[in-house]
């Protein structure tokens, strides 16, 4: 069950240097630097390329001084990037446009190929502004940063519970599974899928009886819908700098190169 | 003088009208050790919920020297600490500090003191430097005692505990012995564990059916094995009760001698 933790939950924590001046910097400020970067590129029309290139050198710039490597990146980026590139593949041979080429039996449209490239950067930029930020900041310190730029308190407190209890969920899936294996299921056909209905509804229902223990335990340390912090978030001067450098390059850079058609 | 719990004619029924507590009455002094025994479905969880004032059944319920009711609820709750059966109920934080300093922020305590209450809790369930990890990386003794380290950091004059030995191996039982008895305070304790219970606590009631059945010192109730036999319980094949000690109380030691 450990395992079964581990192959795809681990990819979760920090990497790089954990003393990094990334690392330290106020999750707001991450959290506002590294949307902007999506924001611009998502936003950004291919001809305006130049913008894309800036988007890149910044968060480049973020992960050297995080030093998290570009092979590392790619580990946590492979779950989201290459599906969306593949489905993007298509577009050169359905959107119409421009001059055509022939590749064997199908035509390649200069349009499509445009708008390819650019869901492709797009992809690229915003996946990769995602891990850096969870590469260099901790689960827990990115909610606190989305409570503190005021996101509902109720959808913080979903996606916390959702995080610690994972591990918890994820360790009965695998017990339930080594139930069925031990009894010798071996589903072999779409009738034999019912099982797997019915351990879903087994989870359901153990995992709410858990929500509810979970709540009873909160109360009886006195909770009362609100969550206290012990420690404060502090924004210094290097998370402004930081923030100010990332929009002080992108927005004028964006603006510049005029409105997305 | 305030008792811990005073309880007279406690009933309660569950919301599909199974009753689960029948007119119960216990009374417990302070700094007693009450072991509460019983076969499965006697009431016993239902009870420590009631403790806390998290359910709320009929009759007359005294707990730390408040009526249990709505509006002393939030000071009960300082007052009383319960730790849950299941550690993963009961560590919901992140990490194991920020959930040991969860009740202690309830309580709107300054900082320096809620750091102070986190480091002594850790330190006294030996759990010291873990308040970083999470708690899905501590093993099933470590939680258990990090689960007793979040409610005495709310400082509680009551310990409730809801099986504290289950599921744990012969060594994290021992160390789970070991935190429990360093402990002063008044202390309930539901459990299977008979020889826990004859090591821990000088008195033991037996819960069945929503009632008090039987009511005495611990080691009287485990040696009456008709009684035991009665309520489906029984202690461990070949257990001699006779080479089991009450472990020595914390602070107790100078009274016992005085007192000789």
């Amino acid at each position: 069950m450990g395992a079964l933790c581990n192959h795809s939950l681990e990819l979760t924590g920090p990497a790089g240097d954990p003393a990094s001046p990334v690392h330290r910097l106020d999750p707001r400020a991450k959290i506002v630097g590294l949307v902007a970067v999506t924001v611009v590129a998502v936003s950004t029309p291919i001809a305006a390329w130049p913008v894309y290139v800036a988007a890149a050198l910044v968060l480049a710039g973020v992960a050297a001084r995080a030093r998290i490597k570009p092979r590392e990146i790619w580990r946590r980026a492979r779950f989201v990037l290459p599906p969306v590139v593949l489905a993007a593949l298509f577009i050169p041979l359905v959107r119409e446009g421009g001059h055509t080429y022939a590749l064997g039996p199908l035509t390649v449209h200069e349009a499509g190929l445009e708008t390819l490239a650019a869901v492709a950067a797009k992809a690229t930029i915003g996946t990769v502004s995602a891990v850096l930020l969870a590469a260099t900041t901790t689960f827990p310190s990115v909610l606190r940063g989305l409570e503190a730029l005021h996101v509902p308190r109720i959808l913080i407190l979903i996606a916390a519970f959702m995080y610690r209890y994972l591990f918890v969920i994820v360790e009965e899936v695998g017990r339930m599974r080594a139930a069925l294996a031990a009894r010798g299921y071996r589903p072999r056909n779409a009738l034999h899928a019912g099982a797997l209905g019915r351990v879903a509804t087994a989870l359901f229902l153990r995992t709410y009886s858990r929500g509810e223990r979970v709540y009873l335990a909160m109360l009886a340390r006195g909770y009362d819908g609100r969550m206290r912090r012990l420690v404060p978030l502090a924004f210094g001067r290097a998370d402004a700098a930081f923030v100010l450098a990332v929009l002080g390059l992108l927005v004028p850079l964006r603006f510049a190169a005029g409105v997305a058609t | 003088m305030s008792c811990a719990v005073n309880a007279i004619g406690l009933s309660y029924s569950y919301p599909n009208g199974q009753p689960a507590l029948r007119g119960l009455d216990l009374h417990v002094d302070h700094g007693e050790r009450v072991a509460i025994l019983g076969p499965n479905g006697a009431g016993k969880t239902t009870l420590m919920l009631h403790l806390n004032g998290l359910t709320q059944g009929s009759g007359r319920l005294e707990v730390a020297g408040l009526e249990v009711g709505d509006e002393t609820l939030a000071e009960l709750r300082t007052r009383v600490g319960l730790v849950f059966q299941d550690p993963d109920d009961q560590l919901f934080m992140p990490t194991v500090g920020d959930d040991v300093a969860f009740g202690p922020l309830n309580q709107d305590l300054p900082r320096e003191e809620i750091e102070r209450r986190v480091d002594e809790a850790l330190a006294s369930v030996r759990m010291e430097g873990a308040a970083q990890r999470a708690p899905y990386q501590l093993s099933m003794g470590e939680r258990r005692r990090v689960a007793i380290a979040t409610v005495l950091a709310t400082s509680p004059s009551l310990l409730v505990l809801d099986e504290p030995s289950a599921n744990l191996d012969p060594r994290a039982r021992r160390e789970l012995l070991d935190v429990l008895s360093s402990i002063d305070r008044t202390m309930l304790l539901t459990t299977h564990d008979l020889p826990l219970a004859a090591e821990l606590c000088e008195r033991a009631v037996i819960l069945a059916g929503g009632r008090i059945v039987a009511d005495g010192g611990c080691h009287e109730i485990l040696a009456d094995t008709e009684l035991l036999a009665e309520y489906d319980l029984e202690l461990p094949a070949g257990f001699d009760l006779d080479l089991v000690s009450l472990r020595p109380r914390p602070g107790r030691a100078e009274t016992a001698s005085a007192a000789a």
